[in-house]
């Protein structure tokens, strides 16, 4: 690490592939995720950053919080309407090595097709790491309604992942 | 192990895209000074800046003072055992102690009158005005983000005075201030964006 670097560039290069993934979920449109993570993530570190360390759930609580302000402003939808909306699945926020592999294609799918409030525990569980003390207060909810969402999600995805890998349109073409 | 365990490690072993050199510009860019402000220090890993206060050490310190404060308790007591259960007659027990009992023989001022200290001092005890007092502000701090016992954050702001007293006897036209430094303590409620 370069030592005369801000202390933000590594804890963004840490932090800001998950807040990205959670933001795209978030939001409305796919387009919106980056200019969420940006406004969210420069407020936050303004008011924590002088300490060189800030706490991830309060970015991902920032974000959620803008998704709602955001959602409900007429301006930006306005401007969104301008946009051209890219239809962009969900394994395009994750590493290259993933197209190759047919089951993990069949997870992400899968995890596309949950309801929101169970996405999105389960992204701030499995890739933002955050505890289920964290999430409910990330989200506003409780601690039991959490741990029964997150539990809700993984038996969807155990039961869909084998109907996805089906329904795979690759596997159609061969 | 539970029936998702599995299900989990495929999931986690899936990486999200880290940000684009692109969009981390764009980060910069807006942060502007902001993101100068913590820097990485060349004698600390990114580990130790994460932790500024170890809270083994923060124990110690606490246990350390409470030791303390009891040892000064233990001999206050020890000193004047008349006290010992009787905290409904406080006020009246330190109205008992004459003043003389805390005369201190190896001062100067011991056994001087006020008549023998006006003579030598040259500065008068009778005929001075009603002190004037002036709360000077200097600064104020701001200490960053603190957490309340409440869990939330607030911005912290320390503000130092100077408080004067300023004593003055018309007739030998003396003037004696006094300057007491004062902090106050702030905390501002922060929203969380």
């Amino acid at each position: 690490m370069n030592i005369s670097e801000p202390i933000w560039k590594s804890w963004f290069a840490k932090h800001g592939g998950k807040l990205i993934l959670f933001a795209r979920q978030q939001a409305r449109y796919p387009d919106d995720a980056e200019d969420l993570v940006q406004e969210a993530f420069v407020r936050i570190w303004r008011l924590y950053g002088h300490t060189g360390e800030v706490s991830p759930g309060l970015v991902y609580r920032a974000i959620r919080r803008l998704a709602i302000d955001w959602a409900r402003s007429i301006d930006r939808r306005r401007i969104r309407e301008d946009k051209v909306i890219l239809d962009s699945p969900l394994s395009s926020s994750f590493e290259r090595n993933l197209e190759k592999d047919e089951r993990n294609q069949a997870l992400l799918r899968a995890v596309e097709k949950l309801p929101k409030e169970q996405s999105e525990v389960l992204m701030l569980k499995i890739w933002g790491e955050l505890t289920f003390d964290e999430i409910a207060r990330t989200l506003d909810l409780s601690l039991n309604t959490v741990a029964s969402r997150y539990r809700y999600a993984l038996q969807k995805l155990k039961d869909s992942v084998p109907q996805e890998l089906e329904d795979n349109p690759a596997r159609k073409n061969r | 192990m539970s029936d998702f365990d599995t299900l989990e490690k495929e999931l986690g072993a899936l990486s999200p895209r880290p940000p684009t050199k692109e969009f981390t510009q764009r980060i910069d860019e807006a942060l502007g000074e902001a993101g100068s402000v913590a820097m990485c220090h060349p004698n600390l890993k990114t580990n130790q800046l994460s932790n500024p206060a170890p809270r083994s050490q923060i124990v110690k310190w606490t246990f350390s003072s409470l030791g303390l404060a009891a040892s000064v308790t233990l001999i206050f007591f020890l000193m004047f055992p008349g006290t010992e259960n009787n905290f409904s007659e406080d006020t009246q027990f330190f109205a008992d102690i004459p003043l003389s009992m805390v005369e201190d023989n190896d001062s100067p001022l011991h056994g001087v009158t006020s008549g023998q200290l006006e003579d030598s001092s040259g500065i008068p005890s009778i005929g001075w005005l009603d002190p004037y007092t002036e709360e000077k502000f200097i600064r104020r701090v701001d200490e960053g983000i603190v957490d309340r016992v409440t869990g939330l954050p607030a911005r912290q702001y320390r503000y130092h005075f100077v408080d004067e007293t300023l004593w003055t006897h018309p007739a030998s036209e003396t003037r004696v201030l006094s300057a007491t430094p004062r902090q106050e303590v702030y905390l501002i409620d922060l929203e969380l964006y």
